[in-house]
């Protein structure tokens, strides 16, 4: 136990160093000066003394500054707009993984389950069902299903608001950031309809990100549970005479969703990029849709340390994913790479 | 009298052909396969078959829906564009951008995939491990990061989206060589061959290769699905093909401002990616069953 926990720390702490030292590197790579790609002009006519020290030292001092400046939040300031990168992308990421974190929960509540409904039923009717219908649903453009259900939904139906996380009625205080949170606790006289707003906002965004993530879930957990079901210990305990209902929760159901984990871990960063994708076509003010303008203005200081903040979240998520499934299930070894 | 050529009357298939006679049984695997030929003759022929260019402006018939509409003509089947663009030439044309560059990329991907597959599968120790690492971080970071990041160093192009989904695509076929390789380098008929004196590279082209290119088909064909859904998507964002190049991502953008009265501009373009991607996914999948069903018996 102890001795994966070292070895997942290990690799995550090498796994960010190489995500800084990616983008240091990259300021060197934009086109431009720079030092002005890392932190942007504003905040180098600030700090004179930093521009003296650009010009005087080599590229590992650079480095070294870049790596202090990091740790101190001292992320640089946005060409387009001036602002300090490192509050405005602490105030953008909550939305973005407010809508991962519903995306991923309805795909997960709603995949494993069936995924386990089409496992049991192998080959048979219900299972060609679910098997065909998440072939199609993960075979959806992500942006065609969302200007779809803008078209019909919005436009034609009219049922529910097309951009944006909450209507301009609503005037609430920023706290955490995670919208429901904080309409819940601010004490506004409108939480109710406000509440019911967001939660408008919130459903087609949401759901054209869980559709493809669902599919997906769905299938990989099918497979899991139908390998199980093939294995020579479940044939030992149906020809024990165990009923079936035993046989599924002491040994299908347990044995299936291990290697569902490790499976789902690899999945996070495709749900990121369908997430970005779709942040940007309802206007959901998240890191995505900065993201994405920040390339169009070719805002270099802010692509450099919003990439650096998604990578990095990403890279935790997906690792402490793979260490949980590897301390659930010790004989997975994959951090071992120096082995073998 | 008793058959005593036995052997020469036998005819044992090889593995490629169990393989396809597997795949046959499958209906609908076969009828996927139907509707990527069709693609790909479409994108082939496509541009033959019609009498317009794809950036030619029919002012005459701008925002013209398709010929079932009773505003519709003949004469532009699927109706036109914004700017007058006939949409079928422009749907032809699409097909052969985004297919074509989506299976190029794989290719490209898939060569450096297992090279380096083969170099983290057969070496031990800090390279390995350095290997390793590097490949963890190009898979973990989302592919649209890769290509705004490549888009920010190089400018936006069709070219540099390939190069964006190619990179973003190498750890795929770098994890199931090295596995692969892995698992094979145990085996006895490589110790024959290391027995025998063979170096690394013979082991792996005249032993390991021929056993891991079937793998290598069914990863491929779902990597390109993944490549067309990425290509399509950067073209949408304005990040890959750009304006004026007729790439099916580029035309859901552009018919965007014209959505709520030309909505068939959307769906079409939409549609023809939505059909190529499921008619790969289709293959890939009925490809991979076919493949373990055959190792299975």
């Amino acid at each position: 136990m102890i001795n994966t926990l070292f070895r997942f720390l290990n690799l995550t702490f090498i796994t960010l160093c190489i995500l800084v030292v990616l983008s240091f590197a990259l300021a060197y790579f934009f086109p431009g000066d720079t030092w002005l790609n890392l932190f942007g002009a504003e905040f180098i006519q600030d700090q004179p003394t930093l521009m003296l020290v650009a010009e005087q030292t080599n590229v590992l001092m650079a480095f070294w500054y870049y790596i202090q400046a990091l740790l101190e939040g001292e992320w640089g300031v946005s060409f387009a707009t001036g602002n300090a990168l490192y509050p405005e992308i602490m105030r953008l990421l909550p939305a973005t993984l407010e809508l991962s974190l519903y995306a991923i929960t309805i795909a997960l509540v709603l995949g494993i389950p069936l995924g386990f409904i089409a496992g049991m039923q192998y080959h048979k009717k219900i299972d060609n069902i679910f098997m065909s219908s998440s072939m199609v649903m993960y075979s959806f453009p992500v942006f065609w299903l969302a200007l779809l259900l803008i078209l019909i939904v919005s436009l034609q139906a009219q049922w529910l608001p097309m951009s944006g996380r909450l209507s301009l009625l609503f005037d609430i205080p920023h706290r955490t950031g995670f919208i429901l949170l904080d309409i819940w606790l601010s004490d506004v006289p409108y939480k109710q309809a406000a509440l019911y707003d967001a939660l408008q906002h919130l459903i087609l965004p949401t759901l054209s990100v869980s559709f493809i993530a669902f599919a997906v879930f769905l299938r990989t957990t099918r497979r899991s549970v139908a390998d199980v079901l093939q294995t020579e210990y479940i044939k030992c305990a149906q020809t024990r005479g165990l009923p079936s209902s035993t046989i599924f929760f002491r040994h299908v159901l347990r044995n299936a969703l291990l290697p569902v984990l490790p499976l789902l871990a690899l999945q996070i960063s495709t749900l990121m990029t369908n997430v970005m994708i779709v942040e940007t076509i309802f206007s959901w003010p998240g890191i995505g849709d900065w993201l994405i303008q920040a390339i169009y203005e070719r805002d270099f200081p802010a692509i450099r340390a919003g990439m650096l903040l998604v990578a990095m979240v990403v890279v935790v998520m997906t690792l402490s994913l793979e260490c949980l499934s590897q301390m659930i299930d010790p004989t997975r070894d994959r951090f071992a790479y120096a082995r073998h | 009298m008793p058959d005593t050529s036995l052997y020469e009357e036998e005819h044992y298939p090889t593995p490629l052909q169990a393989t396809w006679s597997e795949f046959r049984q499958r209906h609908v695997a076969v009828a996927g396969l139907g509707i990527l030929i069709f693609f790909i003759i479409m994108a082939i022929l496509g541009p033959l078959l019609t009498p317009f260019e794809p950036t030619t402006q029919h002012t005459d018939a701008v925002l013209l829906p398709p010929a079932w509409n009773d505003n519709g003509s003949i004469l532009h089947i699927l109706g036109t564009d914004a700017l007058g663009r006939d949409m079928l030439t422009r749907l032809f044309y699409g097909t052969q951008i985004t297919l074509f560059s989506s299976i190029i990329t794989v290719l490209v991907a898939l060569c450096f995939g297992v090279i380096l597959g083969v170099i983290a599968g057969m070496s031990a120790g800090l390279r390995s491990s350095f290997i390793n690492h590097i490949l963890d971080i190009l898979m973990l970071t989302p592919t649209l990061l890769i290509a705004i990041i490549i888009m920010a160093m190089l400018g936006t192009g069709l070219t540099n989206a390939m190069l964006a989904i190619g990179l973003a695509l190498i750890p795929r076929f770098v994890h199931v060589t090295r596995d692969f390789v892995r698992q094979e380098m145990s085996k006895d008929y490589i110790l024959t061959a290391k027995l025998d004196g063979a170096t690394s590279s013979a082991l792996f082209i005249y032993n390991i290769l021929p056993n891991m290119v079937e793998r290598l088909i069914v990863q491929g064909t779902l990597a390109i699905s993944i490549a067309i859904l990425d290509i399509s998507a950067l073209g949408f964002l304005n990040l890959g093909a750009q304006t004026l190049m007729p790439e099916l991502g580029v035309m859901i953008a552009d018919a965007l401002s014209t959505a709520y009265i030309a909505p068939w501009n959307i769906l079409l373009p939409g549609l023809a990616i939505f059909l190529m991607v499921l008619s790969v996914n289709i293959v890939g999948d009925g490809l991979r069953s076919a493949h373990r069903n055959r190792m299975s018996h």
